[in-house]
């Protein structure tokens, strides 16, 4: 297990009165997201076939979302709980994407 | 011509001069060797669970953009770094063996080392790179082009830059090096995409 998520941050204080079921839907409404920025070395072609063979997306949706990569700078390429997404990012790194994680703003 | 292409049968051929596989070699070790360093965790208990003791990015500008911080937050990426970045650098040594033992494999040692009189540069070596070997020599080649590029400091305006140096200049030796990897990158990815030729 990589981390497990913390309770007492500003965003989801958890009181004790807090039941776990509240608790995991605060952690799906606050989902975490990965974000791929750009950089001047990684091949556009390539940053396609990393999101299709990571993700599994289309080669259409792969494409899109390399594009807002490279004209906007960052793209988000998945959201979900902070274990999935601690996940994408070291799937990511292997490939030798530049990626971070962080709560959905 | 140099590269890779899939044979009638569906195997995929590596074409390479001697000097070309012997630069390739050559570069593995030199990722091999970059990514050994710093990573020997202080408690042997810790290595075994894969926990390493470092949690601050590298100092080497290209190792720290082989294993970049998973959080901006300082504080997260230390702790996620402590848990993943032993793996993390396995993972990038396997990518590298994966390429340097095949041509170890199909060349010989000897015919491998670039300071040897003998070195034939212009003779060609044909192997058969197996299927489940080719996602980590795409991987390993895109680690080289990333070594690369950070030494180099590449830009996107970095092709005009180049063209515009001296031959004898060092910098641009290793920008056609560079842009050689993207060559066979390119080729390598495209043979694996292209489903109709499987």
């Amino acid at each position: 297990m990589i981390s497990t998520p913390k309770v007492s941050t500003a965003d989801t204080e958890v009181t004790p009165s807090d039941s776990v079921e509240e608790f995991l839907r605060s952690l799906h409404d606050k989902p975490w997201v990965t974000i791929v920025w750009d950089d001047p070395i990684n091949l556009m072609s390539y940053v396609t076939h990393v999101f299709m063979a990571v993700f599994g997306y289309s080669k259409d949706k792969a494409h899109q979302l390399m594009l807002q990569v490279h004209n906007e700078g960052k793209a988000i390429v998945s959201n979900g709980t902070r274990e999935e997404m601690e996940h994408d990012v070291a799937m990511l790194h292997e490939y030798g994407l530049w990626a971070t994680l962080q709560r959905m703003e | 011509m140099s590269g890779f292409s899939r044979k009638r049968n569906g195997e995929i051929l590596a074409t390479f001069s001697h000097y070309e596989g012997a630069i390739l070699k050559s570069l593995t070790e030199q990722i091999l060797e970059l990514l050994g360093e710093g990573d020997a965790p202080a408690d042997p208990l810790l290595a075994v669970v894969g926990i390493s003791s470092n949690d601050s990015l590298p100092e080497d500008p290209v190792l720290a953009r082989l294993l970049p911080d998973a959080y901006k937050e300082e504080s997260d990426a230390a702790e996620f770094r402590r848990y993943t970045e032993h793996s993390a650098r396995e993972k990038k040594r396997a990518h590298a063996h994966a390429i340097r033992d095949i041509l170890m494999e199909n060349l010989g040692d000897h015919a491998l080392d670039l300071t040897e009189p003998g070195l034939n540069k212009r003779e060609e070596l044909h192997f058969i790179l197996p299927e489940e070997k080719a996602q980590m020599w795409l991987m390993g080649i895109n680690d080289m082009r990333l070594a690369l590029g950070t030494r180099l400091n590449v830009t996107p305006d970095a092709q005009e830059r180049f063209a515009a140096m001296r031959d004898e200049s060092p910098d641009k030796g290793i920008y056609n090096l560079f842009a050689w990897l993207g060559w066979l990158q390119e080729i390598l990815l495209d043979i694996l995409t292209d489903t109709t030729k499987k």
